[in-house]
């Protein structure tokens, strides 16, 4: 009875030994990491575009900057070829530049204008397009000026 | 029956034996193959990770990296167009990258912009921290970045080596009339090299151990202290020379390119600029001529000096009459 | 005899079975092995691609420069223009700078009255270095300054890496 016993227990042991063994294959497995790097890219991307697009002159021989602090939000209609709203004219101007380029490779995104006073200018695009589910990259260009004024571009 | 236990018992023993002996050569057998593949993949990651390093020293001049190498040694090859990381070999054939021939245990990096006047290149310096430069005789720190092992001494019988795998020997005199420490006597012959600057000829002597004294092994003359830098981290005329030469490549690629964009302005409605910038395209021209030889001679360094000069007046020129600037 | 038998049998089974767990333990750890070397292989491939475009932050051939100020996030267009007739694709230094890669420039017009959104591009560079059996796209937008008259344009960088 006893030599039983104990061979029994071996073999208890053993089984034991292969579940631990199997449930640290099973986690090994489970625990995917998830590489970084695109994420950087995006947000290079991300920053590249913003720089990028700031500092873009327009037909009017004004920046893009300067069309969204002094054309949109201090009215200043003559830097916006005389167009009815300098805004919907400065947002026009992002629409076409994030459509031809991030749209055009797939990627979507989402740009954001804001003020302490009040967005004057609606997002790109209008909806919500990242959710807090998606993997994103966010990045803030802040324009110089009285009252502050952040531009965000999230790439997602 | 008790010979048949005796049998039994001696049989099992002996059998344990093997099988616990086979098992044994098994895990030895795995645990050598594992580590010997952790020792390629670490080689590997290494040699990538100074690829990357090189490529991004370009954008951050001035500033200082260092990397631990533990059981790992990169070699330079005196031909410039590869390194090796242990068995792993990485290309270098555009990049110059002035060095010692062999960096151990702790790599330290140094870039600087090489200005002939406009950006024409990049000099990497790659040293351990193992390596010592001795500047005898020299207060100044001839551009020398904080982050490698240098020590000023009075004189060469005041330096004690402590324990450096290799040892610079950096002098303005010269230093055949000056005998070797018995720290550095006994160190092997590959391992000790000397410079002597010779600051009125924009030139470097370098010498190398040979039994208890130094001989001379070539000379090379620098443009400006980014390649006197690269003169000094160099372990021989070959390396610095081969390196230069990649950097005079790239300088006469430029200045070729800076040729066709001074054509492309003057074309422009800017007749007040027109002068200035013909002038500067005569200097362009001299710059792409002199660079075709990428060999650096003494009678170059004087001409690329002079060049230097007025193309640098010539941009300032251009920039106070608000003209398009060469660089 | 049959006790001494068994005996053997018992201590063969054990050492078998002992045996083929290791071989298990073994193939397993091999399989786990390949899978993370995979994944680390695409991971450089695309560390790759990042190192790749860094080769555009480092060029004064095509760079901004504000006496001697280099920004990387801006190119001249005359040194572009210059730049393209030298072909680099011709010269073994930029193949060895670039490798096997594929530069093209676009100029975006954003404005709201262009009739072309793209009105010029530029093929700075391209050498495949024989056969390829990948591609690779980086975008990178860049400003594109315009010296003379100090206009700037909204630049737009296609890297295509060989693979």
């Amino acid at each position: 009875m006893r030599k039983a016993q104990t061979e029994l227990l071996g073999v208890a042991i053993i089984v034991v030994i292969l579940v631990m063994g199997g449930l640290f294959m099973v986690a090994g497995s489970l625990n995917k990491k998830e590489s970084v790097t695109p994420s950087i890219i995006d947000q290079e991307l991300a920053q590249s575009f913003l720089n990028t697009l700031m500092s873009t002159d327009t037909d009017t021989n004004v920046d893009v900057m300067t069309l969204v602090k002094d054309g949109c939000y201090q009215d200043r209609k003559e830097l916006c070829n005389q167009a009815p709203n300098c805004c919907v004219y400065v947002r026009q101007i992002m629409e076409n530049s994030l459509e031809s380029t991030l749209k055009a490779i797939g990627r979507k995104y989402q740009l954001n204008v804001s003020s302490s006073i009040g967005p004057k200018i609606d997002s790109i695009p209008t909806g919500k397009v990242c959710t807090k589910y998606m993997r994103s990259s966010q990045v803030t260009y802040s324009i110089p000026s009285v009252p502050q004024i952040l531009v965000t571009l999230t790439i997602c | 029956m008790n010979k048949k236990a005796t049998v039994e018992v001696q049989f099992n023993w002996i059998y344990a034996t093997i099988v616990g002996f086979t098992f044994l050569i098994i895990f030895f057998g795995v645990g050598m193959a594992i580590r010997s593949n952790a020792q390629k993949s670490m080689e590997r990651d290494v040699a990538v990770y100074l690829d990357d390093i090189f490529t991004s020293m370009q954008g951050s001049e001035n500033t200082e990296n260092s990397l631990d190498l533990p059981s790992i040694d990169i070699a330079f090859k005196d031909d410039c167009q590869t390194f090796n990381v242990g068995s792993q070999a990485e290309s270098i054939k555009y990049l110059p990258v002035f060095s010692p021939s062999l960096v151990k245990k702790k790599l330290v990096s140094f870039s600087l912009g090489w200005d002939i006047p406009f950006r024409a290149n990049y000099l990497l310096y790659v040293t351990s921290k193992e390596v010592a430069y001795v500047l005898v005789g020299i207060s100044e720190d001839l551009g020398l970045p904080d982050n490698i092992n240098k020590e000023k001494v009075a004189s060469l019988s005041a330096f004690v080596n402590q324990n450096n795998y290799k040892v610079r020997l950096i002098f303005f005199e010269d230093p055949l009339s000056q005998s070797l420490p018995p720290s550095v006597k006994k160190m092997m012959d590959t391992d000790v090299t000397a410079i002597q600057i010779v600051k009125a000829e924009n030139k470097v002597n370098y010498f190398r151990k040979k039994g208890n004294s130094l001989v001379s092994a070539g000379t090379v003359y620098y443009a400006d202290i980014p390649t006197m830098v690269a003169a000094i981290y160099s372990e021989n005329p070959k390396i610095y020379e081969c390196n230069m030469e990649k950097a005079m490549t790239r300088l006469n690629l430029e200045s070729e390119a800076l040729l066709d964009r001074i054509s492309i302005i003057t074309e422009s409605d800017i007749p007040d600029c027109i002068p200035l910038l013909n002038q500067a395209r005569g200097k362009l021209s001299e710059i792409e001529v002199e660079s075709r030889d990428t060999r650096l001679t003494s009678e170059k360094v004087t001409a690329l000096h002079n060049i230097r000069m007025s193309l640098n007046n010539l941009n300032g020129e251009l920039n106070i009459k608000s003209c398009p600037t060469v660089y | 005899m049959r006790k001494a038998q068994l005996q053997i049998m018992e201590n063969i089974f054990v050492i078998l079975i002992i045996t083929v767990l290791l071989v298990l333990a073994f193939v397993f750890a091999i399989g786990m092995q390949k899978r993370d070397a995979r994944a680390k292989q695409e991971e450089m491939k695309e560390l790759d691609l990042l190192k790749k475009a860094r080769v555009l932050d480092f060029l004064p051939e095509m760079q901004c420069s504000d006496n001697n100020y280099l920004n990387p996030d801006c190119y001249d267009l005359i040194k572009l223009q210059a730049f393209v007739s030298v072909n680099p694709s011709d010269h073994l230094f930029y193949k060895s700078l670039f490798g096997r890669l594929n530069i093209t420039v676009m100029v975006l017009d954003p404005n709201l009255d262009a009739t072309d959104r793209w009105p010029r591009e530029w093929h700075i560079y391209d050498y495949t270095g024989g056969k390829y059996t990948s591609y690779q796209t980086f975008y990178r937008p860049v400003t594109l300054r315009d010296p003379v008259n100090m206009t700037s344009y909204f630049g737009w960088i296609i890297l295509g890496v060989y693979g």
